[in-house]
């Protein structure tokens, strides 16, 4: 219906009423009438005297092209060109640079088409009386700066904004700001960079001040710097990327080693207690300088390196040709001796002089009847009582050269001598030596019995422990986390001393069979008498009876005997 | 076995005769009959009750943020006005750099011990009111409890600090503490919003706390350049 082009058109009264039905009138300085038609459109229309052109024709003509030269469409989406009250301003940031003051900024809504005039007023934290900004100039427009009387820390303050023209106001949004947390001071001031070239650490200096409003000395605030760096690359090459240092307190830093010849670009910014970090202060550049001190040292290096050929090629043909030198650099290694080989035997080759006097007498021993009784000595890690298998085991290989009243079954708990490999036993004793002395006990129930008695003793201090059977000669070690003895009618006499010499010969043929990778089977005429268990209980080693064993296994051993002697 | 004893013996008794000797600012007994036990310096206690109240002020802060973020996995939007979240301690406390530069030692430390021997029970029954919550993060219930342990090694070092800077002998200044009334409410926001409140304000308190620390430190240890002005 109606002709949208902007300009001057003709309209008569029913379409203009139709137009300004329900449109909100608003006045334009260009004319005394002025529809806006709102927020869809945009356009407007600048109506003068409605009555006038429908009352008086002729005038009507004359008064239309007054009217029409006023009429307007104005363009869909002027806004401006129409006056209102003003829009909602915005409080955008509130900032403190050293705890001390503080401002605020805001951001103007529309202005309506009027001068508008804006107002900030405040309350502070709990108390209804209302204040209006002490200074809106220093910090620049749309702001208000608080000074040192005004600002109070650790309270909240409430701030409005006010935005007002002649046709109305508009409030902003209350902000509640507590100075504490809106700490953001000014950058570091007067940033600059020295190369200092020392010997072998080359390195550049940076140097700031801190922000000139920062009580820094006082403690008020802590203040804390961070410097970052980057290389600047001319050319086509990407940017390389910052690195960052914090550098606590101080104010200078220290860059090592930097690039030779490479553009830097240093910038430093600060922080105050656990505030907000302030800007980057502006960069700051230095170059290094090329070709720092690399000559010199590799003048150094190649001076190193030919001395040291010089030096080890003298050593070289020195050795070779003198023998004094030879020896004293490279001392002839001793060659190995065999006591009674004669090495000048065996060029001769006759075998028989060269091994006799490897020969011990009595070496090695021919294997012994197989009808002796198996002596089954088993010291055990757990507290279980062995099965009968031993028991039947021994028995059944009783010889009959034995009195079966000596012939003590190993029965429960009997002592498991754990090897580790079934080959060197001499070794292995002196390896492992973890085991319980009961030496005494065994020594008093020997007597008892009449026969000469082994003695188990099991040492857990650390020396090496010998299972010695009389007749057998052989050691073994034992291991005793729970070494359970039994008792029996007859001990193995195992001999505890370290310092003692081995005072029985070892006796390897006696080893008649290896079952697992700690358990040796030996031969032999004398059974174990076992004893009850012995706790390794290494707290009670304080107390040591006659030296030789532990009181905890001792005492134990004492009941066990008592109970079943 | 009998060596060994006796040298465990004599190395505990070398060390515990060495802490005797340096003792500590809680043991320390009165300064007449201390004589050589207790030697701590000034600086050194000062620097220590700097730094704890750093610690509990930084610590305070993530508990704050570590609220804020349950309350929001809550659902629940406290809208307090913060204005009027804390209440007016009876003392008044300096509200500027130029304020608190111009009051005296004696009323800083007196104004910090008011305010640690202020929050040290509405931590404890926060603490208490957390453990019932369904789902509070496991990290605010450790800060929180840090925080009334060091809260209360805060006090005794205050205390230590009153006793050697000014000379007393804990004497308190004003009148007993007001205890809060013991805040009891079947009602989950106002606990909530309780809660809230006393890890808000106390996060306040702690800051004052560690400003007039750091400022008392600067006073003593280096007279000139912390002058008022």
């Amino acid at each position: 219906m109606f002709n949208k082009e902007e300009g001057v058109h003709l309209v008569s009264p029913e379409q203009l009423n139709e137009f300004l039905n329900g449109r909100k009138t608003v006045f334009s300085p260009k004319c005394s009438a002025c529809v806006e038609y709102g927020k869809i459109t945009g356009e407007a229309v600048c109506v003068i005297s409605v009555t006038d052109w429908v009352a008086d024709p002729g005038k009507m003509w004359r008064d239309a092209e007054q009217a029409l030269t006023l009429i307007w469409l104005l363009s869909w989406t002027s806004h401006g060109m129409c006056h209102s009250s003003p829009g909602r301003p915005r409080l955008t940031r509130c900032r403190s640079p050293e705890k001390e003051t503080f401002t605020c900024w805001w951001e103007p809504g529309s202005t309506g088409g009027l001068p508008t005039s804006y107002h900030l007023y405040y309350r502070k934290e709990s108390s209804l009386e209302v204040f209006e900004c002490p200074d809106y100039h220093k910090a620049g427009n749309n702001s208000c700066y608080f000074d040192k009387r005004h600002t109070s820390i650790w309270i909240i303050y409430n701030i409005t904004v006010v935005a007002s023209n002649a046709l109305g106001k508009a409030y902003s949004e209350s902000v509640e700001v507590d100075v504490m947390d809106i700490v953001q001071p000014h950058p570091p001031e007067n940033v600059n960079l020295t190369f200092i070239q020392t010997k072998n650490s080359p390195y550049f200096l940076v140097r700031w001040q801190p922000p000139h409003d920062a009580d820094t000395r006082s403690g008020w605030v802590t203040i804390k710097y961070e410097v970052r760096l980057k290389i600047e690359n001319s050319g086509d090459e990407e940017d390389s990327s910052w690195e960052s240092y914090s550098a606590g307190k101080q104010l200078e830093f220290s860059i090592y080693s930097p690039q030779p010849g490479a553009n830097y670009i240093v910038q430093v910014r600060c922080k105050l207690d656990h505030g907000l970090w302030s800007e980057w202060s502006p960069s700051a550049f230095i170059r290094i300088p090329d070709n720092m001190s690399d000559t010199q040292n590799e003048v150094m290096i190649i001076a190193v390196t030919l001395t040291a050929i010089i030096f080890l090629l003298t050593a070289g043909v020195l050795t070779v040709t003198i023998k004094p030198v030879k020896h004293f650099l490279l001392p002839p290694v001793p060659e190995p001796k065999i006591s009674g080989l004669d090495s000048q035997l065996l060029k001769s080759g006759k075998s028989e002089e060269i091994f006799s006097a490897l020969i011990t007498p009595g070496y090695p021993q021919i294997a012994q009847s197989s009808d002796r009784q198996v002596e089954y000595l088993v010291v055990s890690d757990y507290d279980e009582e062995m099965d009968f298998d031993d028991k039947a085991h021994l028995e059944s290989q009783k010889g009959g050269n034995r009195s079966t009243d000596n012939a003590q079954k190993i029965s429960q708990n009997s002592i498991k001598v754990s090897l580790n490999n079934g080959q060197d036993l001499k070794t292995i004793l002196s390896e492992h030596v973890h085991a319980r002395t009961i030496s005494n006990q065994l020594s008093a129930t020997s007597r008892v019995l009449g026969e000469p008695q082994e003695l188990l003793h099991l040492n857990c201090n650390g020396s090496p422990v010998k299972a010695q059977d009389q007749n057998t000669q052989m050691s073994s070690s034992s291991n005793c986390e729970h070494a359970s003895i039994n008792p029996a009618g007859f001990t193995e006499y195992v001999e505890v001393d370290e310092d003692q010499k081995p005072q029985v010969r070892e006796d390897y043929s006696m080893v008649s069979d290896v079952i697992s990778d700690n358990i040796l089977v030996l031969q032999d005429s004398i059974p174990v008498q076992g004893h009850k268990e012995v706790k390794c209980d290494k707290t009670s080693e304080a107390e040591e009876m006659g030296g030789v064993f532990e009181p905890l296994g001792y005492l134990e051993t004492l009941t066990t005997f008592s109970s079943e002697s | 076995m009998k060596k060994a004893t006796v040298l465990q013996v004599c190395v505990a008794f070398v060390l515990c005769s060495q802490q005797a000797v340096t003792g500590s600012p809680v043991d320390c007994p009165d300064q007449d009959t201390a004589g050589t036990s207790c030697t701590i310096s000034l600086e050194k206690l000062l620097e220590r009750a700097v730094q704890h109240a750093d610690l509990i002020y930084r610590i305070s802060e993530e508990s704050k943020l570590l609220f804020d973020e349950m309350l929001i996995s809550f659902g629940m939007n406290l809208h307090i006005p913060e204005g009027t979240m804390c209440a007016p301690k009876t003392v008044p406390v300096p509200m500027s750099r130029n304020e608190i530069q111009q009051i005296s030692d004696k009323w800083i430390l007196h104004s910090i011990l008011i305010l640690v021997q202020f929050w040290i029970d509405p931590l404890v029954e926060v603490q208490a009111s957390l453990e019932n919550y369904k789902s509070a993060p496991s990290a605010l219930l450790t800060r929180n409890k840090w925080i009334s342990t060091k809260l209360m090694s805060l006090e005794q070092g205050v205390l230590v600090l009153i006793r050697q800077i000014l000379g007393e002998g804990g004497l308190l200044l004003g009148g007993p503490e007001e205890k809060s009334d013991r805040f009891v409410s079947s009602d989950m926001l106002e606990t909530v919003r309780r809660d809230y409140s006393v890890i808000y304000c106390f996060r306040k308190d702690a800051h004052k706390m560690q400003t007039f620390l750091k400022l008392l430190k600067c006073r003593q240890i280096d007279k000139e350049n912390c002058s008022y002005f």
